[in-house]
């Protein structure tokens, strides 16, 4: 359920920007390859996405648990 | 995989328990492991659809009533619907906000007449749903391995007169113990018959209905020029 090869498009010209969401979370920017405009996560929206990152790693690793039964 | 389908709680559920050691046909071995696989498909997917929907979504009243969740992080309570039927319910997606920023060359010119250049850094804030920042991917099984050694007790054949082979068998055999030169430690004097099957889980495409949502999301953080508001005459 987890891809390494994210990408969001730049808001100023659109090329694709990757990102890594771990990454993001610890305060990193990434910046764009063609403008070099560079997205961070704002402070007051990283709960949310620690939180929800967190529910997803939670079932992930419940699928393993139900790949090893099977 | 008998397991599997005892360990169905729903009521309606039959226990099948094969005997191996009686005849049985080839069809029905190979199949077991591959219904029982697909099942487990079914689940894992049902399990990723409502995870994206618990926790990239908001519940909320179609009409913006009063009953709306004003809060963002507010999980979905299916549960506690009441009277209230799906069709009065739309998912809004959760944002988060992202910050952007760029440097720039300003160029000025000062009361001297003299051009001055320097770099200066404009920043924005934007909403993106939370979906688009979750590493989302399909996990399911594709690869299933049956293995068995079969020792081949009857055949069944029969004429089709109106299919394009006109004449179909199948084999019936019994489920032997395993032959395997490289597992005779372990099989030796073992009277249990072997059927191993090997699941391989492996990342597929993401579902279209998934992708579809994603580059709706996706598109909507292009840049649009707005029009400015032209001054109200007075
Ligand atoms: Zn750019």
């Amino acid at each position: 359920m987890f891809s390494s090869d994210q990408t969001i498009p730049c808001p100023v010209c659109n090329s694709k920007i990757p990102f890594d969401t771990k990454q993001l979370l610890m305060g990193i920017q990434f910046s764009c390859p063609n403008c070099q405009a560079s997205i961070g996560l704002s402070q007051e929206s990283k709960p949310i996405v620690e939180e929800t990152m967190q529910k997803f790693n939670e079932l992930k690793s419940d699928m393993g648990k139900q790949k090893n039964i099977n | 995989m008998a397991d599997t389908e005892q360990s169905n709680t729903n009521n309606d559920t039959k226990s099948f328990k094969p005997d191996f050691k009686s005849e049985i046909n080839i069809e029905s071995i190979i199949s077991a492991p591959l219904v029982a696989a697909s099942k487990a498909n079914v689940e894992m997917l049902k399990g990723q659809t409502r995870a994206i929907i618990d926790n990239c979504f908001t519940k909320v009243k179609r009409n913006n009533g009063p009953d709306k969740q004003s809060d963002p992080t507010a999980k979905n309570d299916t549960k506690d619907e009441g009277d209230n039927s799906d069709s009065d319910y739309i998912y809004e997606p959760i944002m988060i906000n992202l910050t952007l920023k760029r440097t720039f060359l300003h160029e000025e010119t000062n009361k001297q007449g003299e051009k001055i250049t320097e770099l200066r850094e404009s920043g924005l804030t934007f909403a993106v749903p939370v979906i688009c920042l979750m590493p989302i991917n399909s996990l399911a099984i594709d690869k299933v391995n049956v293995d068995f050694d079969m020792e081949i007790t009857s055949v069944t054949s029969w004429h089709n007169e109106k299919g394009i082979i006109t004449r179909q068998a199948q084999l019936n055999g019994k489920i032997s113990n395993s032959t395997n030169s490289n597992d005779n430690r372990h099989y030796k004097n073992k009277s249990t018959s072997s059927l191993r099957v090997n699941i391989n889980a492996g990342q597929l495409p993401l579902p279209t209905g998934v992708l579809t949502i994603l580059d709706l999301y996706v598109k909507n953080i292009q840049p649009q020029s707005i029009q400015p508001q032209k001054p109200v005459k007075p």
